[in-house]
């Protein structure tokens, strides 16, 4: 047995290598390391403490039974992404607050979807210099109007913002081209814009 | 310069390349740079929301228990229900003709199945002690497999050690078998078997080297065993893998004794009369197969997939063979 100490210097691909070769010690090394990363990722994502969790253990149980089907080499990361976001939106569904396919999205995702682009409204608005401050009003705000995004604007804007994640890698994670979550983060952002000029209380909280 | 590329730009989401492309354009033109500002600017406010989650304080062992229980419900559901016991008839003090008819037809027809009869339940019965014997030696592998991260004991790729049955030595030596479990399948009309440890085999093997083969032949007594396989030159063993649980580990020795230039029988194992092989999974189930293709996708366990009892491709062809098979060719 190895010590942990030694394991915690291998990448992620080298530990699912030698997972997949029998050294279960390694399951518990991957499991530490994102821990928190993907936690944060699906409480943020599900907006639910207690289905975050569960959606975490079925993640890490589904990449035990699924570590054969890991191509070995590959990047670990976006795949267990992939098996968190498809447990997400299964217990979503089984929880019917999924969204399935909508008019938003089509309009979203077609050329002409997008009449104004996010510049124009910014160039229109000229608001002044944003200040960041971190009272609990405007948090509850801003999270609030991320959660009325459609469900696969919400997920662009959480993998891409909030999880630093690279354009391809949220591509592979959503299986679909670069170009659509690229379209995909535009019209969120363009309709968190919307929605943060339409709330009096939101503007001046921003502002303030 | 499209508004998508700036704002991954922004959030550092691009392509090497991408991002290149984007800082190149940024410098060709200043006032691209107002537009970038714009955008980071829309940005801004989702910052108000960006904390940090603490998982909680037992997510990793409540975790690690979900797995665990997992693995044994999967080894639960190999199990068969016992079926529910079936309501007595009310007892009756009186028997009717009818009765008499019935219990003397049973006489009759059981004392023309009896002997028959004494010969299934013989036979029944030394399936069921070999499958026993075997789920002792699954209990010895997995406590030698926890200690070796996940490795079973296994056949060197050169002498002294090449040889399938050296697991038996190796699990006996370091304490895994217990004396109650044997290398002979109850049916009998076996190889003896031998109490040798590794160390008594190196041993016998500078001293006496007839000895040594006689003791290779015996060691592994009426079983079968893996061998491993070869890729590139080096020879590998066998190991717990999720998603293998259905490649058989062991099993009764098939019909065949001769490992280099003879052909294979085909057929079952003659431990039990032909009539089947008891087979160990790594699973840790145990099932008595009627044919030879009881390997993950049906194949034959007894030959790699040339078809011969020679160490397989890779780990799904391995292959159980008599205890004195080696795992290299011999020199010529």
């Amino acid at each position: 047995m190895e010590l942990p100490d030694l394991l915690s210097s291998y990448s992620d691909e080298e530990l699912m290598a030698r997972f997949r070769r029998g050294q279960v010690d390694t399951f518990g090394v991957l499991l530490r390391r994102y821990e928190r990363e993907l936690f944060g990722y699906l409480r943020r994502y599900l907006g639910d403490s207690e289905l975050a969790e569960d959606v975490f253990q079925n993640t890490f149980l589904q990449l035990y039974q699924k570590a054969c089907q890991y191509e070995l080499g590959r990047p670990f990361r976006p795949w267990l992404y992939t098996i968190a976001t498809h447990q997400a939106i299964d217990a979503l569904r089984r929880n019917g607050r999924h969204q399935a396919l909508s008019l938003d999205q089509q309009q979203a995702e077609s050329p002409e979807g997008d009449v104004r682009t996010l510049l124009e409204m910014l160039e229109a608005q000229a608001p002044g210099p944003v200040e960041l401050v971190q009272s609990e009003e405007r948090r509850e705000k801003v999270r609030a109007s991320v959660d009325r995004l459609p469900d696969f604007l919400r997920q662009v804007v959480v993998l891409a913002y909030y999880q630093g994640l690279k354009y391809r890698d949220i591509a592979e994670i959503l299986d679909i081209p670069v170009g659509t979550v690229k379209s995909r983060l535009h019209a969120a952002l363009v309709k968190l814009h919307e929605a943060w000029v339409a709330s009096p209380s939101l503007r001046e909280a921003l502002e303030s | 310069m499209m508004e998508e590329n700036l704002i991954g730009f922004a959030l550092m989401a691009l392509d090497p390349a991408e991002h290149q492309e984007v800082e190149d354009y940024l410098k060709a033109h200043p006032e691209a740079q107002e537009r970038l500002d714009l955008l980071c600017q829309a940005l801004v406010p989702l910052e108000a929301a960006d904390e940090d989650f603490d998982p909680p304080a037992d997510l990793r062992i409540r975790t690690l228990a979900r797995v665990a229980e997992f693995r044994t419900r999967e080894l639960l559901s190999y199990r068969v229900p016992a079926p529910p016991p079936r309501p007595l008839p009310p007892p009756r003090t009186w028997w009717r003709r009818a009765d008499v008819l019935i219990a003397a037809s049973i006489l009759l027809l059981a004392s023309s199945l009896v002997f028959p009869g004494l010969n299934m339940i013989r036979s029944q019965y030394s399936i069921k002690a070999c499958q026993n014997n075997l789920r002792g030696f699954y209990q010895a592998l997995m406590a030698y497999s926890d200690n070796h991260m996940g490795a079973l004991p296994m056949a060197e790729g050169l002498p002294p050690h090449d040889f399938a049955g050296i697991m038996v030595p190796m699990l006996r030596g370091s304490g895994y078998l217990t004396g109650g479990v044997s290398v002979n399948c109850s049916a009998g009309g076996s190889q003896p078997g031998t109490d040798l440890t590794v160390e008594s085999l190196d041993a016998e093997m500078g001293r006496d080297r007839i000895q040594y083969e006689k003791d290779v032949f015996l060691v592994g007594g009426s079983y079968a065993y893996p061998l491993g396989y070869r890729q590139n030159n080096h020879h590998y063993g066998l190991r717990r893998v999720p998603g293998y649980d259905m490649l058989p580990i062991m099993a009764d020795r098939p019909p065949f004794t001769q490992q280099w230039g003879e052909a294979v029988w085909s057929g079952n194992s003659l431990n039990h009369g032909g009539k089947g092989q008891n087979v160990l999974f790594l699973g840790g189930q145990v099932n008595f197969a009627t044919t030879r293709n009881v390997g993950i996708d049906n194949d034959d366990p007894y030959v790699n997939e040339d078809g011969l009892p020679r160490p397989g491709r890779r780990m799904a062809d391995s292959v159980l063979v008599p205890g004195w098979f080696r795992s290299c060719e011999p020199d010529n």
